[in-house]
């Protein structure tokens, strides 16, 4: 049985039954993996508090953080300051340099190209990307036709982008509450229409985010030095 | 498939939501490829069973994911499971 992930869920802060609700979904939808998304500056006794209420229902909790930095200097102060303190460190690129900048480190989880606009500034940023791109499902279910279209069109190009520069998928629900959560084989199914793939899309809710995890997971615990590097301890003879 | 909706709905809110979705989606061509009906409707489980063409599940499944709104309010759907026959499918649900 494979295991499905979303590993971009906002839970409201202090708004517990809200979280509870979203917990008790993201169970019934056949998740077992769930990454939590706090915009930065967010209290610890926050986080801690809606993991709680995520692993009540079963759930396996990681926790991630979105960076939307201005320039350069502000993307390397921020990974520095909050790498070694998430699971999952996603960037928002809000112009190319930045874009550029963020697929190439490898302290980097996820980039967004959601406010990329042009196909060529896309192009120059997947171009030696290191991180995986993510795409959020919530970008389609927009309240209006038009913004649902230009996304359509967004989301379609970063696809063909991805697939051309060989960089990995992740499908999220990017969800604020309980209504705009998602099944993971059923968000799968939507990128599959759009041009991806299935057996990319499926991976793409599944293998893909839970790689990132254990990656990070093992980053932060010590077992891992980092990419491809693994610390073993020998005992004294 | 599940549909969580804060108020009550019918089977034709239902119908007329998906087939709202399945059209700015696909078009009217895909949406009739489709072909698909409710079966069975639950409105105190919150539950549907719906038939379609065996070649178009997978649309009708992206369908389901677009969803937002039934009846004019906010609402979300999934599949819980798909499956050839209803037989099958009471089965492995476990409901009747």
């Amino acid at each position: 049985m494979k295991t499905f992930a979303d590993i971009n869920v906002k839970p409201p802060i202090k708004e517990y039954p809200i979280q509870e609700q979203m917990a008790k979904m993201a169970g019934q939808m056949g998740l077992h993996v769930v990454g939590l998304r706090f915009p930065s500056g967010v209290a610890s006794s926050e986080i801690e508090s809606s993991k709680k209420i995520f692993r009540s229902r079963g759930l396996d909790v990681a926790v991630g953080i979105d960076i939307f930095p201005n320039n350069r200097k502000q993307l390397l102060t921020q990974l520095g300051a909050l790498r070694n303190k998430f699971e999952i460190v996603r960037v928002i690129c809000s112009d190319t340099r930045i874009a550029e900048v963020a697929s190439r480190d490898n302290r980097v989880d996820l980039i967004s190209l959601e406010h990329q606009r042009s196909f060529r500034s896309k192009l120059s940023a997947l171009g030696n990307c290191k991180s995986a791109l993510e795409l959020e499902i919530s970008r389609l279910i927009a309240p209006s036709l038009k913004a649902r279209s230009e996304s359509l069109k967004a989301l379609c190009e970063e696809i063909i982008l991805a697939e051309r520069c060989n960089v990995d998928t992740v499908i999220s629900s990017g969800a604020t509450n309980a209504i705009t959560l998602r099944a993971p084989r059923d968000m799968a199914s939507v990128f599959t229409f759009l041009g991806m793939p299935k057996d990319v899309s499926l991976k793409a809710v599944s293998n893909t985010p839970l790689e990132i995890i254990k990656a990070n997971r093992d980053r932060l615990s010590g077992k891992s030095a980092g990419c491809g590097v693994r610390l073993v301890r020998l005992k004294p003879q | 498939m599940r549909i969580v909706c804060d108020s009550n709905f019918s089977e034709r809110d239902l119908m007329s939501a998906l087939s709202d979705v399945g059209r700015d989606f696909f078009g009217l061509a895909g949406l009739s490829q489709m072909s698909y009906r409710v079966v069975r409707f639950y409105l105190n489980r919150g539950e549907a069973v719906l038939k379609c063409r065996m070649d178009s599940a997978e649309k009708l499944r992206a369908t389901t994911t677009l969803l937002t709104h039934v009846a004019g309010q906010p609402a979300a759907a999934f599949v819980v499971r798909s499956s050839g026959t209803i037989k099958a499918l009471t089965k492995a649900t476990g409901h009747q």
